[in-house]
């Protein structure tokens, strides 16, 4: 891959890839860092990289960046339940309440919800960047959004 | 698969993501119309898709993850291609102006091809001086004589013979009018490319006028042990 097809991965996806890790972690710095680390490896790794293959390369390295940063910095136990602060915080966007749903849920469940919704990813495309087959990716986005249904359904019985 | 109470969220899930036909859809639809319990499932799950974002926020990352492109220019093709063709080229030419100037005067063969002599090696590479005198000899320049030797050690002989004719058949302190500073270079040159060796024999003939003193003197006869006079009045 030449420096040309490089820096138009840069141009292309380096914000993308930076939200993507943003929410997985909720860490804007480090999400920085990983992206840079990702830009990094592709560019040492740049003659063995498919340029056509460039973004799934690039969101499987910021993915398995990101969950070797939550196994070091754990963040949350992963038995805990929501932070008590998000239950009694008030929710006036729906939006809001989405983004903070999808802090209850896992890592992967998280990551898949992130590339099918914001980049518009197939199960198939997923599966290659998380290295799952198209069912296991299929089941999981089910569980991820029946948690994030049930999470906005609880919080309008509070409300 | 018909829809039923068990099953009611996966088809609600699947209609959210596309994944059914216009038919199926319309099942799904029907059923939830028949019983409405499931109408707020159904916003719930409409509702848990992330909102789309029409503009993705900028994290200032772009400049600092740019690459030069003067970097790499030794990765490409054209490049790996042409430096070793021009460098086999040059060292080719380098090499063939080297032994084009050492066998300039190589003789060729009928077909235009040179002789192939197999290598005889002598270690003659010695350089002699010779100090003779001669009457004769006009003043020359330095003479190049190239030699081409033959494998055959028959003719090792020969070129001897003609290596050492100067030097035996040079008359030493016949005549002092003039003297001839002889000195031969003898260099044997093996050619790689042709199993031949070239023997360049240099023959610098540097003719000295004596002094007329010098000559005067020399035409002094200083009689020897063995002279016995003839002449009375010597």
């Amino acid at each position: 891959m030449p420096t040309k097809s490089y820096n138009k991965a840069v141009h292309d996806y380096n914000n993308r890839l930076c939200r993507f890790v943003d929410k997985l972690l909720q860490n804007t710095d480090a999400a920085k860092d990983i992206t840079q680390e990702a830009y990094l490896r592709l560019w040492e790794n740049r003659n063995k990289v498919d340029f056509n293959k460039v973004r799934a390369w690039l969101f499987t390295t910021a993915y398995r960046l990101s969950i070797d940063f939550i196994k070091q910095h754990k963040r949350f136990d992963k038995n805990s339940e929501m932070p008590e602060k998000w239950v009694h915080q008030e929710h006036s966007d729906l939006k809001d309440v989405v983004h903070q749903a999808l802090q209850i849920l896992p890592e992967l469940q998280r990551s898949i919800i992130l590339l099918k919704d914001y980049e518009g990813y197939s199960y198939i495309e997923i599966g290659e960047i998380l290295n799952l087959n198209e069912s296991q990716v299929k089941v999981y986005l089910f569980r991820a959004r029946k948690k994030i249904k049930e999470y906005i359904g609880d919080l309008r019985l509070v409300i | 698969v018909k829809i039923e109470k068990e099953n009611i969220e996966s088809f609600i899930f699947d209609y959210h993501e596309g994944n059914l036909s216009d038919s199926e859809k319309t099942e799904v639809l029907n059923y939830i119309h028949n019983h409405p319990e499931y109408e707020v499932a159904f916003t719930l799950w409409a509702q848990s898709y992330l909102p789309h974002e029409s503009t993705v926020k900028n994290y200032g990352l772009t400049n600092h993850l740019l690459q030069t492109p003067s970097t790499d220019w030794y990765n490409k093709s054209w490049i790996k291609i042409t430096a070793p063709i021009l460098l086999i080229s040059f060292i080719s030419f380098f090499y063939h102006t080297t032994e084009e100037s050492t066998s300039l005067s190589t003789p060729h063969t009928k077909n235009n091809t040179r002789k192939q002599h197999s290598v005889v090696k002598t270690k003659v590479t010695t350089t002699t001086e010779l100090k003779s005198t001669n009457t004769n000899k006009p003043k020359e320049t330095p003479t190049p004589i190239v030699i081409h030797k033959l494998v055959d050690n028959k003719s090792r002989p020969e070129i001897n013979s003609i290596i050492e004719s100067p030097i035996s058949s040079t008359p030493i302190e016949t005549n002092p009018t003039i003297e001839i500073n002889t000195s031969i270079n003898i260099q044997e040159t093996k050619s790689n490319t042709s199993d031949s060796v070239i023997t360049v024999v240099n023959i610098t003939e540097t003719n000295k006028k004596v002094d007329e003193s010098k000559k005067k003197k020399s035409y002094k006869i200083k009689p020897t042990t063995d002279f016995i006079p003839t002449n009375p009045n010597f």
